[in-house]
Order: C-alpha cells, then structure tokens, then sequence
C-alpha cells in the first residue's frame, strides 16, 4: 500500500525519516565524512517536502527532525556500530541520494535500490590477500628497500590477512586482532632476516605496518575537523592514536620474544 | 631524475591501488583514485628537483591531491573522499611512524623525538595542502555561483 500524504501525513513523514536515515547511516558506515552524511540527509528530507531539517550526526550516532505543516514534528535516532569501509556502497548511496532529490521517486523504490546497493559485490577474499601483498611489497620498495625485502613482505603481507581473517570470524576486540597482526607481521619479519631470506627487518616491516595504519580514518579526520565537526574529528583521531599504539604494542611483543 | 625515483612512483601507485582493492573501488574508478597517489609522488618528486623544504614538498602534494581530487569527483561524478582517501596513502609518514615506534622499543630518545617531530611537521604540511585545496575551490563554487544566478534570471 503506498503512503498517501494527504490521507497519513504522519506515516508519510515517519516513512520519510526511515528513508533518510537509512542511507545517512549506511553512508557513514561505509566511510563517508559527517559533513556528507548530514547535508544528504538533509537534502533528501527537504526534497520530500518537509519544510525544515534539523540533521545532526556524530561518529555514532544521527539524529533527524524535520517538521511541516501537515505531519508537525517528527523526530527519528539511529545507533550507528559496524564500521566496514567500502567506498563503492557509499558512491552507490550518494549517487542514489542526487537521483532522489531530482526524481523523487517512491519510498518503496528508494528501499529496494539501498538494499540492492546494500548487496553489491565485494572484492573475494583471494583479492583481499593480493592487494595485503601489494600494499606491503609496494610500501617496502617505496621507503627504500631492495626487491629481496619487497618479496619477503608481499608474503608477510599474506601471512597477516591469513591471521586476521579468523580472529576476525571469532570476533575478538578489533584493537587485538590490529595488535596480533602487526606482532605477527615483526616476528615474521626478524624470523626471515635471521634467515637471511630479507636483507632488513626494518624496510620489511615498514611495508607491512602501512597495511595497518589507517589512512582513511586519518583523512576522515582532519577533514571532519576542518568542517567543524570536532567531536567526530577528535573522536576519530583518538582512535587512530589508539590503533598506532596498538601496532608498536605489536611490534613490541615481536621484538621481545628474540 | 634518478631510477630509485621513478621506482618510489611506480610504488607509489602500486600501494594507493592495494588500498583501492581494499576500499572495494570497483572500475574504472580503481585507476583513477591510484593515479592520485601516483600523482602526488610526482608532484612531490619534483618539487624537490625543484629544490622545495621538505615542508613544502608535502604541501605542495597535497594541495594537488585537494584539487585533483575535486576535480576528478566533478567530472565522474562521485564523492571527493575516494579520491582524497586513496591518493593521501603515499604520503603518510608511515616510515616515520614506524621508527619512532621502534626506537621506544630500543630506548633510542633522541631518534624518538626526531621521527616523531618530523611525522608530525609532514602531517602539518599535508592538512594545510588539504585546506588550501578547498580553499581554492570554495572560492571558485562562490565565484561560479551569481554568474549562474544571473543566466537564470535573465530568462
């Protein structure tokens, strides 16, 4: 049954928020800034006829009121956990958004096209593991190492998504699996060294440690900050701090255990 | 301009395009996002043949980046952050992260401070070169905006 607005108007508008919110969360999930998800949550609400917006959104959470003549005012949360980086949903989603405010198309439309999104491909696991090799052997080569050094971390490279991809399935504390993988990644490191497999420890782990920091949370942050959003900024840059301190932890372990 | 230079920019592709894969950028947008990392290491490479600080080589790189990246998303016709997010990668003092670390490790204060001070000086450089990018391109929306107002009005 389609919403009429002028038989439920406080249907519509609830039907309206849900809409909203729905890709405002998900957007941010997927690694949009705060700045983005507000104003296209805003923009959504506004191109459905609501005559105000009220939209705030913090790393956690969104809060929406929007208010009219007909529906009055309406106000909608959502608890916003799960981060999984994918910038294709969030391309999808904004690009989705810029078709609703033109086209306005129906709410059950709008439904089926995010959870359509919702369910594009991701890359297999097999590319997972190959882009952990290429990060760690490009970044090797990059910071000066030789291409013996660049092999030995392309494999580390592997070796560390093949330990995070089980603690990850048990869903141990995301901070532990960050810290055993950057331990995995220094033991192995020393391991091939004293081998004489790689000629550096230091230029291996340097390759395999970028594959662990996290530029996007790092970017997002100095751009939320920037726009003024400075709770989520520096809630964001806590964490990177967080996950950086979790990492020498890592390579703290490896280096004691020799 | 020496090999080791044109081997550190292949690398520096190599490595945004790993972080591609990663952030599921799927496409042509797969190339495009990499050649920003690609892109900044040039910028960066020449700005010191150029013979720029090491400050100004970071600023210098990222405020390309900022403007490639806006550029880019006006023309595909997708959000600015798969861009900015992916061509930052090269610049990221990791190596100089990863020193610092090492050296509380080893007790080494002296090589702390110094890798700290320098991770933090190139982080300066880059968000300054960010914030000038968008600078840049505010005032260009501002400019662009009443030439647009007066088009429509005239009809």
């Amino acid at each position: 049954m389609p919403l009429n607005r002028t038989d439920n108007p406080e249907a519509y508008g609830h039907h309206l928020l849900q809409c909203a919110i729905m890709i405002g969360s998900n957007m941010l999930m997927t690694g949009a800034e705060i700045h983005r998800v507000e104003d296209t949550v805003k923009r959504i609400c506004l191109a459905y006829g609501a005559e105000e917006a009220e939209v705030f959104s913090i790393t956690y959470t969104i809060i929406v009121t929007i208010s009219s003549k007909d529906f009055g005012i309406l106000t909608q949360t959502k608890r916003i956990s799960g981060f999984t980086y994918n910038l294709n949903i969030m391309n999808a989603l904004n690009a989705l958004s810029r078709k609703i405010c033109q086209e306005k198309p129906s709410f059950k439309s709008v439904e089926a096209d995010v959870q359509d999104i919702l369910t594009l491909e991701t890359y297999s696991s097999g590319w997972i593991i190959f882009a952990y090799a290429l990060i760690s052997a490009a970044f090797t080569v990059f910071f000066g190492g030789a291409l013996q050094d660049a092999l030995v971390s392309g494999c580390i490279g592997v070796a560390m998504r093949l330990v995070e991809l089980p603690l990850r399935k048990l869903q141990i504390n995301r901070f532990v699996v960050v810290c055993l993988c950057s331990a995995t990644a220094g033991f192995l490191a020393i391991t091939a060294t004293n081998l004489g497999l790689g000629l550096s420890a230091e230029k291996i782990s340097i390759g395999n440690i970028m594959v662990l920091v996290p530029g996007l949370l790092l970017t997002n942050s100095i751009r939320d900050l920037f726009a003024d959003n400075m709770i989520s900024g520096f809630v964001r840059i806590c964490e990177v701090v967080l996950l950086s301190i979790v990492i020498a932890f890592g390579f703290a372990i490896a280096h004691a255990s020799f | 301009m020496s090999q080791t230079a044109i081997i550190q920019m292949i690398a520096a592709f190599l490595g945004s395009l790993g972080f591609a894969l990663l952030f599921n950028i799927r496409g042509k947008l797969l190339f495009w996002t990499s050649f920003g990392g690609l892109l900044d290491w040039v910028i960066f490479i020449f700005a010191g043949v150029a013979g720029f600080s090491e400050f100004s080589k970071y600023f210098l790189a990222a405020l390309v980046l900022g403007l490639y990246s806006e550029l880019m998303a006006r023309l595909l016709k997708t959000p600015t952050t798969s861009f900015f997010v992916v061509g930052f990668i090269p610049l990221v003092p990791g190596a100089n992260l990863f020193i610092a670390m090492n050296a509380i490790i080893v007790h080494q204060q002296a090589v702390f401070y110094e890798n700290t001070l320098e991770a933090l000086s190139v982080a300066l450089a880059i968000t300054m070169g960010l914030i000038t990018s968008l600078v840049i391109f505010n005032i260009y929306t501002y400019c662009k905006k009443p030439i647009h107002h007066l088009k429509t009005k005239k009809k």
